[in-house]
């Protein structure tokens, strides 16, 4: 839904933007909700298969080493995501 | 039952107990007791301390399986050299994928390769390869000291369960991006999914194939090796109980390096040697009372240190008459 | 003084569009120098869970929606009813463009300037450990205390409102029916919007014949705090999230047509517009009631949280901040203004009950809109399903978060807090005790006390605000005299409630309600002297470091 409409012009543009209000106000907690839902689910994941890592050995390493290989576009984000300071007012949309 | 039968009529045999007490020995007296009946037998050291090399008098010492007479066959892995081929695999794997090792995941690498950890798991992957690979009548494990041993058995019901709830989390995942995508048209990105489902899987498949035969009891003898020594009993006692946390039932308890009791009435031998064997048969009686019905073989002190093909020939006969 | 409701509406439309053209804009471009072509923390973050880029005019709906609910209806109408129109009036207009959108603004701006982070964090970086614990204490008793008034309306309204039993139901009904159908289903969303819309609408024409007579109204309190319990127990997206969103579509089509009729049917303002300094029955005087008794229209602190946790996270760019936030909240003002007309086109003697007291703020909603609307039944079935949509909506989400927050702050020193249906069981005796005539708690003073947790919170956000323009050298005035002066009233006001809520409730025969809601205002009051001390020393330190650098 939050695709760009640079391109129209006028009347497009501006039903458009009632569009996207509208999701705005009807739908879009539920998704940021889903998501971050999504985020803490994907959290886990990492922290299982990569816990290691962060020096919380879960997977022993041998076999985090042969998951490695997948999950390395995610490490970065994992971590800066774990380790982020995180409270109740965080967690108001969800997580 | 005696050793000879719970031995020829188990696959899988393994050999633990503390370092020192003739494991080694005895898995490779044992192999070459197999061999000579014709079947196809392997002796696969996992202790990283034992030396069939020494043994065997003939360097094995990470070159793979080796043929040391008709049916005979051992295995001596170099764990070190193994865990760095590894390494170099995982490494190989994301430059294929990435183009590049990003320098944190360069330094994972590093430092995961370093825990001594690692070669256990690399020790114990390699038997799994060899056991799955299924070329030989008998394999025969000299394993390492018990708490190790203990820590690699129970590496597999851990991983069951972690890899379950990794499994789910995977499926809720699933539905949470279904749900976002109905909502918002938006497709989520998380970890790329069948790759690490299939490793997971896979790993999986091979733990649950290693739990089986460990815990199987039909195809696989768990044999501990104690000798009359109280530090060796105390020893003994404590795995038997860690064992049986893991559900898992010793096949028999060696009795090695006993001396014969017929010295002691021997004039000619010294009578510090005569304080020992006395030392040694009072200890005889606690493991006759602590392990009575487990005891499945007394096997005597050797004059010297058994090596050779010769000597183990010798020391087949004694315990397999 | 006798005004039309269309000319204060336009009116005041017109007023926060020149100071969103003129002030908003001005500050945006030449105090904080917002740059389009500086990454925001959704850019430089982006995960596409927590940090992604969103169209602002999603953000804007999304904003919009998560400040404006029921507490800007409730608050307008019972400042009108006090103290008379106009002090409502130049209150919502005055507050929203001296601090209102300041606070919203600059909340989402810093949060986008410091990574994304939220008010917790921030007020840890910015002021101290203490108080971060500090803002935990308002915002759980805003969490309980907001659960207490709502409750309370919603079952008064359930009570008197016997046509909108059935379209209550029904909506229900239709949000179980679309989290169905998505979810379980596996369908397009917008079979069951459709679905669910038609069953709303027959559930409100059976309502306009059928009423429901239930005059116990701790019988509907238990009635909505069960509904509250399993909102907090079940999958979110299970209940909860599919009922609110068909909530918003209740509240959607009613609001179109109450602004339509305002507009189009320009009613007169024909209440009092000014009765006097000490209002009512409970005498409530204007300095400081009036302030925490219209929080949300004039200045919330609660909008400081939501800008920063999750809008500031999905700016796609810094030039968005300014519409989304400060927008949102002028907005928001728009929406106060048209709950003022509704009890402004109503007189005193419209809204006096048949015990010869005023009428509660849900009984003066249900009279002016369905008048506004038609007079008819199913008018008054609808209107009185708006209102409960809008507390249920708030209600359903509160119970989780306060669940989550009793477990988060509760479940560090005592274990058993972790429980969330303990938690949660706890949450709703509390909001219990304070809602149910029973224990005869005075629903002005707990409105009086949300509206001053909410305001405490409002002060301390405008005071993390100023400490950060100070520190990075900017005019830090711009939120710190409003904060000094939103603090000041707000522990005057707290202090004010809290003594009437205790003399009453320890004058035989003795009511628990009103003791706990004064122990409640106690709290607040201690709470926001040790925050006072944790600011002072937090502004002296940072004018220090400015000096020594």
């Amino acid at each position: 839904m939050d695709s760009h409409k640079d391109g129209k012009k006028g009347l497009a543009s501006i039903k458009s933007a009632i569009r996207d209000f509208v999701y705005g106000m009807a739908a879009h907690d539920m998704v940021t909700y889903s998501l971050r839902t999504r985020m803490h689910m994907e959290n886990l994941f990492m922290l299982i298969v990569m816990g290691d890592m962060l020096g919380i050995p879960v997977l022993p390493p041998y076999y985090s080493l042969r998951l490695l290989p997948h999950v390395v576009p995610h490490v970065k984000t994992w971590k800066r995501t774990l380790l982020r300071d995180r409270d109740v007012t965080d967690r108001m949309f969800g997580g | 039952m005696f050793l000879k039968e719970i031995v020829e009529s188990h696959k899988y045999l393994l050999f633990a107990g503390k370092g020192g007490l003739g494991k080694t020995t005895l898995s490779a007296t044992t192999a070459r007791y197999l061999a000579s009946r014709g079947k196809k037998v392997i002796v696969f050291s996992t202790d990283p301390q034992a030396s069939l090399t020494d043994v065997f008098e003939r360097d094995l010492f990470g070159k793979g399986e080796v043929e040391l007479a008709g049916n005979l066959y051992a295995l001596e892995i170099d764990a070190d050299r193994v865990v760095s081929e590894y390494q170099a695999d995982v490494r190989k794997k994301i430059l294929d994928m990435y183009g590049s090792v990003p320098e944190e995941i360069e330094d994972y690498i590093k430092s995961a390769s370093a825990q001594p950890a690692m070669s256990e798991s690399a020790t114990f992957d390699s038997m799994i390869e060899l056991i799955m690979a299924g070329r030989y009548d008998y394999y025969i494990f000299d394993m390492m000291p018990h708490g190790h041993a203990i820590r690699f058995l129970s590496m597999a019901s851990l991983l069951d369960t972690w890899i379950n709830k990794v499994v789910d989390i995977r499926k809720d995942s699933q539905e949470v991006d279904e749900r976002v995508r109905r909502m918002s048209g938006k497709k989520t990105h998380g970890t790329e999914e069948t790759g690490i489902l299939g490793e997971l899987q896979d790993i999986k498949n091979r733990l649950d194939f290693m739990a089986k035969i460990i815990g199987g009891g039909d195809t696989t003898a768990l044999f501990y090796v104690v000798i009359p020594e109280q530090m060796a009993i105390m020893d003994t006692e404590t795995a038997i109980a860690e064992f049986k946390k893991f559900g898992i039932e010793l096949s028999g308890i060696i009795v090695n390096q006993v001396y014969p009791r017929e010295l002691l009435s021997d004039p000619d031998v010294p009578e510090f040697l005569k304080s020992r064997i006395r030392m040694q048969q009072s200890n005889m009686e606690i493991i006759h009372r602590k392990f009575a019905d487990k005891i499945v073989a007394e096997v005597r002190m050797m004059d010297r240190e058994p090596k050779g093909f010769a000597m183990l020939e010798k020391t087949a006969n004694m315990v397999y008459g | 003084m006798v005004v039309n409701a269309a000319l204060i509406l336009v009116g005041g439309i017109i007023i926060y569009f020149l100071i969103y053209y003129f002030r908003v804009k001005w500050v945006d471009k030449n105090m904080m120098k917002c740059d389009a072509s500086r990454a925001t923390p959704a850019n430089v973050y982006m995960d596409g869970v927590e940090y992604f880029p969103t169209n602002k005019f999603v953000l804007f709906g999304f904003q919009f929606k998560s400040i404006a609910g029921l507490a800007p209806v409730v608050g307008a109408i019972t400042a009108a009813v006090l103290w008379g129109w106009l002090p409502a009036l130049l209150w919502i207009l005055i507050g929203n463009v001296l601090i209102g959108w300041v606070q919203d603004y600059f909340s989402c701006m810093i949060s986008v300037r410091n990574e994304g982070k939220s008010f917790g964090p921030l007020s840890y970086e910015l002021i101290g450990p203490r108080t971060r614990n500090i803002l935990m204490i308002f915002l759980v008793f805003y969490l309980i205390l907001i659960m207490a008034a709502f409750a309370s309306l919603a079952a008064g309204m359930l009570k008197t409102s016997i046509n909108s039993i059935f379209p209550t139901a029904a909506v229900l009904l239709a949000g179980i029916l679309v989290g169905l159908v998505v979810y379980r289903m596996k369908m397009n969303p917008f079979v069951g919007t459709a679905a669910g819309i038609l069953l709303i609408a027959a559930g409100t024409y059976a309502g306009g014949f059928l009423p429901v007579t239930v005059t116990d109204v701790n019988v509907w309190l238990a009635v909505l705090l069960v509904l509250c319990l399993i909102a907090a127990l079940t999958p979110i997206w299970s209940f909860t999230q599919p009922t609110i969103y068909m909530f918003f579509y209740v509240v959607f089509f009613g609001l179109i047509a109450l602004i339509a009729t305002l507009i189009f049917g320009h009613p007169e303002y024909i209440r009092t517009d000014y009765t006097s300094f000490f209002a009512g029955a409970a005498v409530m005087p204007l300095w400081p009631l009036l302030f925490v008794t219209i929080a949300c229209g004039s200045i919330s602190g609660w909008h400081s949280l939501v800008s920063s946790s999750a809008t500031s996270k999905q700016i796609e760019n810094e030039k968005d901040v300014a519409p989304v936030t400060a927008g949102s909240m002028l907005a928001e003002g728009a929406l106060a203004l048209v709950a003022l007309s509704i009890v402004a086109t109503l007189s005193i003697a419209d809204t006096t009950g048949a015990d010869g007291n005023q009428l509660t703020a849900a009984g003066i909603f249900s009279k002016g809109a369905s008048a506004l609307l038609g007079g008819s039944t199913m008018a008054s079935a609808y209107v009185g399903l708006i209102f409960i949509a809008l507390a249920l909506a708030v209600m359903m989400l509160v119970v989780r978060l306060g669940r989550l927050t009793i477990n988060e702050i509760g479940g560090e020193k005592v274990p058993l807090f972790k429980n969330k249906y303990l938690a949660a069981v706890l949450f709703l005796l509390v909001t219990f005790i304070l809602a149910s005539p029973t224990f005869g708690g005075t629903w002005i003073y707990i409105w009086v006390l949300f509206g001053g947790s909410n305001q405490l919170m409002a002060g301390l956000a405008l005071m993390i605000i100023t400490i950060w323009l100070l520190e990075t050298k900017k005019n830090w005035m711009i939120s710190g005299i409003p904060g000094v002066f939103m603090i000041v009233t707000t522990i005057a006001a707290l202090g004010y409630a809290s003594y009437q809520s205790l003399t009453r409730g320890f004058a035989p025969p003795i009511s628990p309600g009103n003791i706990v809601a004064g122990l409640i205002g106690v709290i607040l009051i201690i709470a926001a002297f040790i925050m006072c001390i944790d600011i002072y020393r937090a502004f002296g330190r940072t004018r220090n470091m400015k000096i020594a650098k």
